[in-house]
């Protein structure tokens, strides 16, 4: 069985760099997108497993782009976990009300990220 | 196809043959019907006729006319051949296009029908089924109009009908329509000329005949009958010419009329006429030539209408208008006639006399024209206005005569009215009067003179009938002697009047007059029934008639004023005498040189100095040395000019004091204009002097104290408009004296524009109401241009009737504190500012310090896999030690933006269930390695049972952790446990969670500034021991936030414990935040707040532990909770839930308590709610008056806010309670206590106020000071008692002393209850007797309920 595809949306180099790399080590497939527009557009075109989705994104924020892709059926069925800065009051239930299927807030705790990613996969695998 | 039956085959031409004999036997009939149908008028014998000869020709059995009835529904059968009896006349058919007649008379078709039995258009008619027809042809009768009815042909036979059928039974229909059209035209033409007959026959008053064109009468109806006296037998045939008169004929009148007819068309025949026996009418009437379509003559058409008595009338009224108008003209007065507009269209001949005006001058308003142009208005309304009611006009006015000159006319009008009564016209005159108003008032004027000269003089006239005893009296002697105005007086009435004492001395004067038929005068005095005694002479003579007896006759007056006069002389003289001598003043009389000749008494008795002494100049030695100067020069230049010599100087008393005395004198001077002497006065004026000091003195200080005070202070006499300042106007506001003009308009231009308004309004509203006392704040030009920040209180000065005299104040530059005020609010909102902005920097900067932290953990955290990946292991150390201190670095940036978070109020609570136990145990494994590094033991102390709790699990694990860590950072080589336990307290559910270690603890002074953001124990512990400090009040405040609270013991050196008591279920205001997003916006489930019946308090306070203790409390008393930290979201919740209670707190952020009470009670749904201020701030009266129900400071006192919310639990207010005292103190005292009670109060200060109130709308409680004043607080509850409205109205007495006996007698049986409010306990018995009131079950209801 191949390994799940992660899109990971995030604008800051440093983050995408170092998580896209620590996932790829775990042996995860990871495309990148850099702003909420090729996010949405990356899900339509390489249907990812899981997108890493942080909210705090240029051209589309990650709300809109949440809500754009659960709004269609051919990604609704896609998990997205938000990444969100800590420091936003109300980002956890703007991010699950925009229809992220988790919440991770920020700096990244990687095994924590890890175990809810495993248990997005699951619930994904799970589902019928 | 043959139309023919055929019983047996023929040949062909013999068919023919037979085919053309039926046709032309059929045109034969045809012909012969249509000669008939042409002379014939009877309908019914022709369809009759058309019936035989169309079944004849159509060989058919029968046939029949149908009429067309009424409606339209049926055809009736008119006529007929071979139909059985009572068909004919009878039997009617549908006339819908369901039967072939039908169908023809609606179509206008002709319909063949050679198949009845099997017909499909129609059904067959039950007629045609009764006698068997097979075959059947209907053509509808029709001429010009309307159809008239159906032509049927009907056989038995079998065989066919044909096209050439039809239009021969279609050729009888024709005939029969033409004649039907006929018929019925001639009928109508017969029934117009019966009309037009029975009309002219019906017409008796106009004679309307026709003659043929040679004037012979043609016809002559009764009309002319009547008119004429001719018979139609008689006249017909006869020339018309013998209704003319003999004069008219002889003239050619009726050639002329008709011939004037035959050329116009019409002639007027309005002139007398000739009846048959010989007598006269006068007849209006015309004639009318009468023409055939041709346009030839044949006749004239002649009306004629009798009109004599009109015209009868006309020409009388004509002959006597003439008359009248002759008649008019030969009076002297002005006559005239007027429309009934007022325009005159008639004047005679006198009015152009004497006016000089043409009839065209004149004519319609022209009379305007010759009235006084100062009094023709007046005039013509009133001439217009008789006009116009119909009542007779009556005025007199001058009218401008042909010389130019003005005479006076007596004008009158009256209304001409015809036989109906309605008036058509108005007649009027003008009579000269000029002379007789002349007349009249030389006469009125003499008359007025006498009757003046009689009144003024009080004359009254009489005669004495010396026989009869009888006396004829004016009404002024009457008047004089008080006897009745009328009826006969007797001598004797006259002497009853007469003084006693006087009476012999008159009965002797009249008794020797009538002896000696001389004359008497006598002067007695009256005595009048009111007691006034007036004096009287009476002078008569006595005369003899010649018939014997004699009569006096005499005039009597009053001379009791002028005795009066006489008598006032002598007692003004008097009173001179005594007023010098009360005003203590000195009248002298001097020689024309000035010297004292004679002695002055008045001098010398108030000099002391002997008559010797003042001659001459002697007198200026008892003047003041200092004045004498003045004096002597003022008197010398008085004498000189002989003019008003007015001095003031000091004169000597004889007692040795100098008086001020003011000094006048006059000279009098003889006729050649030399003084004879002078008269002078000395007037006392010490003590008006004394006071005018006084006023100066007073002036001066009042001065001196303006000049030292720094305000300018200004002295408006309103009286003058005249504005005083005192020198601080200068220096204040830098004006010049020349610069000021002492006015209110000068003070008034210096005012700011956007100020005046307000400030001038103010000023006004003040003088006008009555009060006292104004202040206000404006902004007052300054000499430089700018303005100063003016504080002005001033007082209105009035008089005692109210009216103001005065209006002082004195302006204070605020301007300096004005800057103070605004320069601190702007450094306090600065400071606010500048703390959102701290706060939001701090958290914006934590965040960005975040981002590269997190990149350098996780690029850490990488490195490191790697390492070992590829047995780097000599790194590993280093790259943990950076990994951990960038963790350290991240635990303190999140500490930092939490506390900026809690104190930001963003931070959220997120409840989520959670078993504890796990948790206890993850987070001992999570410290486990930080215990260790001090060499220290960690104790896990897990209670039995923890089960599950309801709460935000991040928090609770930071509580935990933060404890932990700090507990590890202060122990060392020691023990640190963290124990968890379930509790029980007072029935709630709580987690406690522990933490003790045996490290160094703290000092009671440190544990005082324990939970103090940013401080550690001191100093040195923070180099020692590292954190930000923030960790404590992290703890703290999520424990708060969660519902509970955070404990600590500790002593020096034995160590610390910690205790967290969390609830087991998160309060649910606790989750929700104020400041969340819109998710969080929505209003609580209705269902969810009905299941919970326990009445709702909102608190609403900006410190959480305030929040969390007052919930606690109220949780434990039942209620249920809800929190808001800060106006705002207490006010959304507010409207939101409709709590029964508000515990609101007075200083709160952004919107302080003041402004959410405010906001409450404007809110009508939540105007009812009981708002209870729970504060520090003691400002009990602004609570109660912004509408709080009760006032808790804190330290909240427990027992005092369950009173309160027991209170306020109930269903409603005890109502309404109206509370009179004049003393504001007492109010306010007992409005405290009343509106902690739960009554809304109405405030009176007096009792009329109180009686305004009761009046609109009665309390249910009275409270009643009663020590009122006026009529006071008895009198008051007298007038309640006796109103039967508010007689049930429970009444409490408060007194502030003592009452006496006397009062509390009279008090009894008014009221409940007499309240001494000085007393101790007075409270707690006016409470107890208020709570009675309250539960009393049967209270007076009130005539008009509260809506």
């Amino acid at each position: 069985m191949s390994m799940a595809k992660i899109l990971l949306v995030e604008d800051h180099e440093e983050i995408w760099d170092f998580l896209s790399r620590r996932l790829k080590r775990r042996g995860f497939d990871v495309i990148l997108a850099h702003d909420g527009q090729q996010a949405v557009d990356k899900t339509r075109a390489e249907r990812p497993d899981l997108v890493l989705l942080d909210m705090n994104l240029p051209v589309m924020d990650g709300w809109t782009a949440a809500k754009t892709l659960k709004a269609e059926p051919a990604t609704a069925a896609i998990p997205i976990i938000a990444l969100t800065a800590h420091a936003m009051a109300g980002d956890r239930d703007k991010a699950l009300g925009a229809g992220c299927d988790d919440y991770h807030a920020k700096p990244v705790d990687f095994s924590r990220l890890l175990s809810q990613i495993d248990a997005a996969l699951g619930s994904q695998a799970a589902a019928p | 196809m043959s139309p023919l039956p055929a019983p047996s085959p023929a040949p062909a031409d013999e068919r023919l043959a037979g085919e053309l004999a039926y046709r032309e036997r059929q045109h034969a009939l045809l012909a012969r019907f249509g000669a008939q149908a042409l002379k014939s008028t009877d309908v019914g014998a022709l369809l009759q006729t058309a019936s035989e000869l169309c079944a004849e020709g159509l060989r058919a059995e029968m046939c029949k006319a149908l009429e067309r009835l009424p409606g339209d529904e049926y055809l009736l059968v008119r006529a007929g051949v071979g139909w059985r009896a009572g068909v004919v006349g009878v039997a009617r058919v549908g006339a819908d296009l369901a039967s072939p007649a039908g169908f023809a008379l609606k179509t206008g078709e002709p319909v063949i029908s050679n198949h009845l039995g099997h017909e499909t258009r129609f059904r067959t008619p039950h007629l045609l089924q009764e006698h068997g027809v097979r075959r059947a042809i209907n053509v509808v009768i029709r001429g010009d109009g309307e159809a008239f009815g159906v032509l049927e042909a009907d056989t038995r036979d079998e065989g066919r009908f044909d096209q050439a059928d039809v239009a021969f039974l279609q050729g009888f229909a024709h005939l029969l329509g033409a004649a039907i059209d006929r018929t019925r035209a001639e009928a109508a033409l017969r029934e117009r000329d019966e009309l037009q007959s029975a009309v002219l026959e019906a017409i008796q008053d106009h004679a309307i005949f026709t003659t043929d064109p040679a004037n012979r009468v043609t016809t002559w109806p009764p009309g002319a009958e009547a008119l004429f006296h001719w018979s139609a037998d008689e006249i017909v045939g006869l020339d018309a010419a013998v209704l003319y008169t003999p004069e008219d004929l002889k003239a050619g009148v009726p050639e002329e009329e008709m011939r004037t007819a035959r050329d116009s068309g019409y002639a007027v025949d309005e002139r007398w006429h000739q009846r048959q026996d010989g007598s006269l009418f006068f007849a209006e009437g015309s004639v009318r030539p009468l023409r055939d379509g041709a346009g030839h003559l044949r006749g004239y058409l002649k009306v004629a209408r009798d009109i004599t008595r009109r015209k009868q009338a006309e020409e009388r009224l004509k002959s006597s208008e003439e008359q009248f108008k002759t008649l008019a003209n030969s009076i002297p007065q002005l006559a005239w006639m007027a429309n009934l507009d007022g325009s005159i269209y008639w004047f005679n001949r006198r009015w152009y006399e004497f006016t000089g005006t043409t009839p065209e001058d004149v004519q319609g308003f022209g009379w305007r024209s010759v009235h006084h142009p100062d009094r023709v208005e007046q005039t013509a309304e009133r001439f217009l206005a008789a006009l116009e009611a119909g009542e007779p006009w009556e005025d007199t006015f001058p009218l401008r005569g042909s010389d130019g000159r003005y005479r006076w006319f007596l004008s009158r009008a009256l209304p001409i009215r015809n036989a109906a009564g309605t008036i058509v016209r108005w007649f009027g005159t003008n009579t000269d009067v000029t002379e007789q108003l002349e007349a009249e008032a030389r006469a009125s004027e003499a008359e007025r003179r006498l009757q003046l000269a009689l009144r003024s003089g009080r004359i009254g006239t009489w005669s004495w009938d010396f026989d009869g005893d009888r006396v004829a009296a004016d009404a002024r002697l009457r008047e004089m002697f008080a006897l009745e105005a009328e009826g006969p007086i007797a001598i004797a009435d006259f002497f009853a009047r007469i003084h006693p004492e006087d009476m012999p001395r008159v009965d002797e004067v009249v008794g020797t007059a009538r002896r000696d038929l001389g004359e008497y005068d006598v002067e007695f005095r009256l005595v009048l029934p009111d007691g006034d005694i007036r004096w009287a002479v009476a002078r008569g003579i006595v005369t003899a008639r010649p018939t014997g007896g004699a009569t006096m006759v005499g005039v009597t007056w009053d001379v009791t004023d002028r005795r009066q006069a006489d008598a006032q002389v002598r007692h003004s003289e008097e009173r001179f005498r005594s007023v010098v001598e009360a005003t203590a003043a000195i009248v002298w009389i001097a020689v024309g040189s000035g010297q004292f000749r004679e002695p002055q008494p008045s001098w010398s008795a108030f000099t002391g100095q002997s008559a010797d002494a003042l001659r001459g100049w002697g007198w200026l030695d008892a003047v003041h040395l200092d004045d004498r100067a003045a004096t002597d020069e003022a008197w010398r230049e008085a004498v000189a000019s002989r003019a008003i010599y007015k001095v003031e100087h000091r004169v000597r008393r004889h007692d040795g004091e100098f008086r001020h005395m003011l000094v006048r004198a006059v000279p009098l001077l003889r006729a050649d204009g030399s003084v004879r002497e002078w008269v002078g006065v000395h007037t006392d004026i010490t003590s008006r002097k004394e006071s005018e000091e006084a006023l100066r003195e007073t002036e001066e200080r009042y001065r001196l104290a303006a000049r030292a005070t720094n305000d300018a202070i200004w002295d408006w006499d309103l009286t003058t408009d005249h504005i005083r300042w005192n020198e601080a106007v200068h220096t204040l506001f830098g004006y010049a004296e020349s610069e000021i003009e002492p006015s209110w308009s000068w003070w008034q231009s210096r005012l700011h524009p956007d100020d005046r308004d307000a400030v001038v309004g103010a000023i006004r509203a003040v003088l006008g109401s009555g009060e006292t006392h104004w202040t206000g704040e404006y902004r007052f030009l300054e000499a430089d241009g700018a303005y100063a920040n003016v504080l002005d209180r001033a007082f209105v000065h009035r008089d005692r009737g109210g009216r103001v005299l005065r209006m002082i104040g004195a302006m204070q530059d605020i301007t300096e504190r004005k800057r103070f005020e605004e320069e601190l609010a702007a450094a306090k909102e600065a400071a606010e500012e500048a703390n959102r902005a701290k706060s939001q920097f701090i958290a914006n900067m934590s965040h960005e310090l975040r981002t590269p932290l997190s990149a350098v953990i996780g690029y850490c955290e990488m490195i490191e896999e790697e390492a070992e990946d590829v047995g780097a292991g000599e790194f590993l150390d280093d790259l943990r030690k950076i990994n951990s201190n960038a963790r350290h670095l991240l635990t303190l940036i999140n500490d930092v933006l939490d506390i900026s978070k809690i104190e930001a109020g963003r931070m959220e609570v997120h409840p989520e269930d959670f078993a504890v136990e796990p948790v206890v145990t993850e987070i001992a494994e999570t410290v486990q390695a930080l215990v260790e590094k001090n060499g220290n033991a960690l104790v896990v102390e897990s209670g039995a049972a923890l089960g599950v709790m309801r709460s935000d699990l991040v928090k609770v694990r930071q509580c935990l952790l933060n404890l932990l860590s700090n507990a590890a950072k202060f122990t060392e080589q020691g023990r640190i446990t963290l124990s968890a336990q379930r509790l029980d307290i007072e029935g709630e559910d709580w987690l406690e969670f522990r933490v003790a270690d045996t490290g160094i603890g703290m000092t009671p002074e440190e544990m005082a500034k324990l939970f103090q953001r940013f401080s550690q124990a001191d100093a040195s512990t923070t180099r020692r021991f590292g954190g930000t400090g923030l960790g404590l009040s992290i703890t703290k405040a999520f424990a708060v936030m969660l519902g509970g609270d955070i404990s600590v013991e500790s002593e020096a050196g034995r160590g610390t414990t910690f205790t967290v008591r969390l609830p087991a279920q998160v309060p649910a205001s606790a989750s929700s935040p104020p400041h969340a997003p819109d998710l969080h916006e929505t209003a609580p489930d209705p269902e969810s707040r009905a299941a919970d019946d326990r009445r709702l308090v909102l608190v609403i306070d900006d410190d959480a532990h305030q929040r969390d203790l007052v919930s606690r409390f109220l949780t434990r008393e039942g209620f249920a909770v809800q929190t808001a930290n800060d106006g705002d979201a207490g006010l959304r919740l507010a409207r939101a839930l409709e709590p029964c209670a508000i515990l609101l707190d007075v200083m709160m952020p952004r919107m302080d308590g003041w402004s959410v009470l405010s906001a409450l009670k404007a809110d009508p749904d939540l105007a009812d709610t009981p708002v209870i201020m729970i504060t520090m701030v003691r400002e009990k009266a602004l609570g109660f008056s912004l509408g709080a129900s009760d006032y808790l400071t804190k330290p909240v006192e427990w027992p005092r806010l369950k009173a309160a919310l027991d209170r306020f639990g109930r269903e409603s207010a005890p109502g309404r309670a109206l509370m009179i005292a004049r003393d504001e103190s007492t109010r306010a005292d007992l409005r405290e206590i009343l509106v902690r009670e739960g009554w809304i109060v109405d405030e009176a200060a007096s009792a009329d106020a109180a009686l305004g109130i009761m009046e609109g709308d009665p309390p249910d409680l009275v409270l009643a000071d009663v020590e009122m004043p006026g009529s006071g607080g008895i009198g008051l509850m007298r007038r309640l008692r006796k109103n039967p409205d508010w007689a049930g109205i429970p009444v409490i007495a408060v007194s502030a002393g003592e009452t006496s006996e006397d009062q509390r007698a009279r008090l009894e049986g008014e009221v409940r209850q007499i309240v001494q409010t000085g007393e101790s306990g007075s409270e707690d018995e006016l409470v107890a007797e208020l709570r009675r009131i309250a539960a009393a079950p049967q209270r007076p209801r009130r005539p008009q309920e509260r809506g």
